[in-house]
């Protein structure tokens, strides 16, 4: 018997078969952990937002409606959008919603040459980028911040703010595309 | 009149739209030129693929094994234990099948199947038993856990007929989990249980945990609430059927109201 790919399990959920949550929760589980952890910076936090992002799987199964080899970079996404809204509510403590509406990005990436290192050598030449490029990327994609939020806390003006973004993220794009 | 932005400019909001970081009034003009124009849509999803390596590439940490003992048992209820004269009349018929002499052949064969069968029966409601201990584990450590770490505490006070009951429900800022700690409330019939409910201050209610004391009175119960348990403005208990209610419907004998 083969392994089932994520839409074959992704099936199953719909027929709430929890087995199948296991298996992708086996799958992914530990990637979207590791990114909680890093946006929200807290264990017992990452831990809900993981469990919250399952969860909300196995209740909307039919949330997910790419095909195949998309399913990892969705994943991630909705994790991304979870923690945020947590950060939000760390920082405005009551007056913000939790936002439990799944993202939406139709140009979802295929990911499924998914290489383990290809995607660690896009995160530290993060780390290589010149600061003002790295910094801005940061905030922009770890916390969440709006182009006109980075501009009015680092006390720079907009068109500053966009030409950096879009600098750091090309370069990071040509190394992709080594 | 304003010029409505060329490809080109668009193609320049491609990498910040990656990041979710447009406003919102950017982020609906670059939607609705990728709609238009399938060359910026391939270009946008390359984008993507660098959000991904920036979700996928962080640092690798490792989850603790009750996170997901605790995500498995909140996608399914803890199985029932099969009840024991089901299984001993399974046993009787297989004896009296043995033992007719006319149908041995066939008898034997049937027995070999049954056992076989009630085999594989056995080890799957062990696996079950296993996930279901599993969680368990991961409720106690989560317990631990929060009245190890949480610095927020609501009290709670016997009320109508319970007024010696005391709680105390113990949580950690910003989380949705909480541990109530309960004393002096009376053991009740097997056909009830106690069962705390949660209201916000927008009057939004919600069960927090259906629970039973020991013979001491006491319980300490893990509490779980869709919203932070900051939000939550009022917390009392009251006596329900012992499945839960969907709605408060027997008398009160905790209350406790954030100040």
């Amino acid at each position: 018997m083969g392994v089932d790919t994520d839409l074959a399990l992704i099936a199953r959920i719909r027929q709430r078969d929890a087995h199948a949550l296991a298996e992708l929760y086996d799958r992914y589980g530990a990637r979207v952990y590791s990114l909680a952890v890093a946006i929200v910076g807290e264990e017992m936090a990452a831990q809900e937002v993981t469990q919250d992002v399952f969860i909300k799987l196995w209740e909307h199964p039919e949330a997910y409606h790419y095909d195949d080899s998309r399913f990892a970079a969705w994943l991630l996404m909705v994790a991304r959008h979870r923690a945020i809204d947590h950060l939000r509510r760390e920082r405005t403590r009551g007056d913000r919603q939790i936002s439990l509406d799944f993202p939406d990005f139709p140009e979802m990436p295929d990911v499924s040459c998914d290489v383990e290192a290809r995607w660690r050598d896009v995160y530290h030449s993060l780390e290589a980028l010149p600061a003002e490029q790295r910094d801005v990327i940061v905030l922009a994609y770890y916390h969440g911040l709006s182009q006109s939020e980075i501009a009015d806390m680092l006390k720079l003006p907009l068109g500053t703010v966009k030409t950096r973004l879009r600098l750091g993220m090309e370069k990071l794009r040509s190394i992709l595309e080594r | 009149m304003n010029t409505p932005p060329s490809i080109e400019e668009i193609r320049a909001m491609l990498p910040v739209y990656a990041l979710g970081a447009l406003d919102e009034r950017e982020r609906a003009l670059v939607r609705s030129y990728l709609e238009r124009h399938p060359e910026l849509r391939d270009e946008a999803a390359t984008y993507g693929i660098v959000t991904y390596g920036l979700a996928a590439g962080v640092p690798p940490h490792t989850p603790p094994p009750a996170l997901r003992a605790a995500l498995l048992n909140r996608a399914r209820p803890a199985p029932a234990p099969a009840p024991v004269q089901q299984r001993a009349r399974a046993w009787d018929r297989l004896i009296q099948a043995a033992l007719a002499p006319k149908f041995a052949v066939y008898a034997a064969c049937a027995t070999l199947l049954l056992i076989a069968g009630l085999l594989a029966v056995q080890v799957v409601r062990l696996g079950s038993r296993v996930a279901f201990l599993e969680a368990e584990a991961a409720t106690q450590a989560r317990l631990a856990y929060i009245l190890a770490n949480g610095s927020e505490q609501v009290a709670l006070r016997g009320i109508e007929q319970t007024p010696e009951a005391t709680a105390t429900l113990h949580y950690i800022p910003g989380a949705r989990w909480a541990a109530l700690k309960v004393n002096r409330l009376p053991n009740l019939p097997t056909a009830q249980a106690y069962q705390l409910w949660l209201t916000n201050a927008a009057g939004e209610r919600w069960s927090g945990a259906t629970f039973t004391t020991d013979d001491a009175g006491q319980a300490i119960v893990l509490v779980w609430c869709p919203q932070p348990m900051d939000e939550i403005v009022r917390f009392r208990v009251s006596i329900e059927p012992a499945q839960g209610s969907p709605e408060p419907t027997g008398p009160g004998v905790l209350l406790g109201v954030r100040s």
